[in-house]
């Protein structure tokens, strides 16, 4: 069994939590996103820059009824180190058993 | 999010699968629209019978009149929903597309029942229903709107037989069990 490094940018809660709902929605509103992770707004912040300037999602800024709307959006190269994470996660598993 | 700690594997998939799990559509989103339209169009269908077959009442088709008020209600709910709503996702785009469809389809029979007659079109609104409830319970694999759309397009194919007092009744029945009675059984995972 080959033993895959895992992505450190995805082993950590809170990316991991970000990308998990985005694999899930697609896109999300960014509140919508620290409501199920429970991160504070600059916390979540913080870390979806860091995946953001991975390429792993994408930012849009806009305005929805005169307040300023924050979405995300998980991008293809994001699926595909989701992806790997997932085959890494098992082939540490599989090992432990 | 709990501060960073120590992080293994099995708290990864943990992490994974309660994210993915807290992030899925739920139908019991939706219940109050199917509680309207359900109960909406069972209220305007008896009060239909009743003014027409047991009074003998003009106008009884007024009554439908009740359906641009729910549509109504309809568009605010929504409206101020999708407002806290957050998301863009492919089921999303799914269920409007066979709704919103549905809903051009109802418009279209209607503007047919001016030209060819009511006790024609029925019928089709049953089918319509009955495809729709069919269509969403099948991609949410949600056996009560799958069993009751199937129901309603029975009760459709069968109205073509009956006169329209009957088909009433008939299409009554057809809402209870497409849209009233999953309404019902729709729980909050």
């Amino acid at each position: 069994m080959e033993f895959n490094e895992l992505d450190p940018l995805l082993h950590n809660q809170l990316r991991l939590a970000v990308m998990s709902i985005l694999l899930a929605k697609g896109e999300a509103e960014f509140n919508f996103i620290k409501e199920k992770s429970g991160a504070t707004a600059g916390n979540l912040s913080a870390q979806i820059s860091k995946l953001k300037n991975a390429g792993y999602l994408e930012v849009n800024k806009s305005f929805k009824n005169n307040y300023p709307l924050t979405t995300c959006k998980i991008t293809d190269q994001g699926i595909l180190a989701f992806e790997r994470y997932v085959d890494a996660l098992q082939s540490y598993i599989k090992k432990d058993n | 999010m709990k501060a960073e700690k120590h992080w293994d594997e099995s708290e990864s998939i943990q992490l994974i699968r309660s994210m993915i799990e807290a992030s899925k559509y739920q139908v019991a989103d939706e219940k109050f629209l199917y509680l309207l339209w359900g109960y909406g169009v069972v209220v305007a269908g008896l009060s239909h019978y009743y003014l027409q077959f047991l009074t003998g009442y003009e106008y009884p088709y007024l009554v439908w009149l009740l359906m641009p008020i729910l549509g109504v209600i309809h568009f605010f709910y929504l409206n101020k929903k999708t407002q806290s709503v957050q998301s863009n996702t492919w089921i999303y785009r799914v269920l409007s597309g066979i709704w919103v469809g549905m809903l051009f389809a109802i418009l279209a029979v209607v503007a047919g029942g001016f030209g060819i007659g009511w006790g024609k079109v029925y019928p089709v609104f049953m089918l319509l229903y009955g495809t729709s409830a069919f269509a969403t319970g099948t991609a949410l694999e949600f056996k009560w709107l799958m069993l009751g759309g199937l129901l309603s397009i029975i009760l459709g194919a069968i109205a073509f037989f009956f006169v329209f007092q009957f088909q009433l009744l008939l299409l009554v029945l057809a809402v209870l069990v497409s849209f009233v009675l999953p309404a019902h059984m729709m729980r909050k995972n």
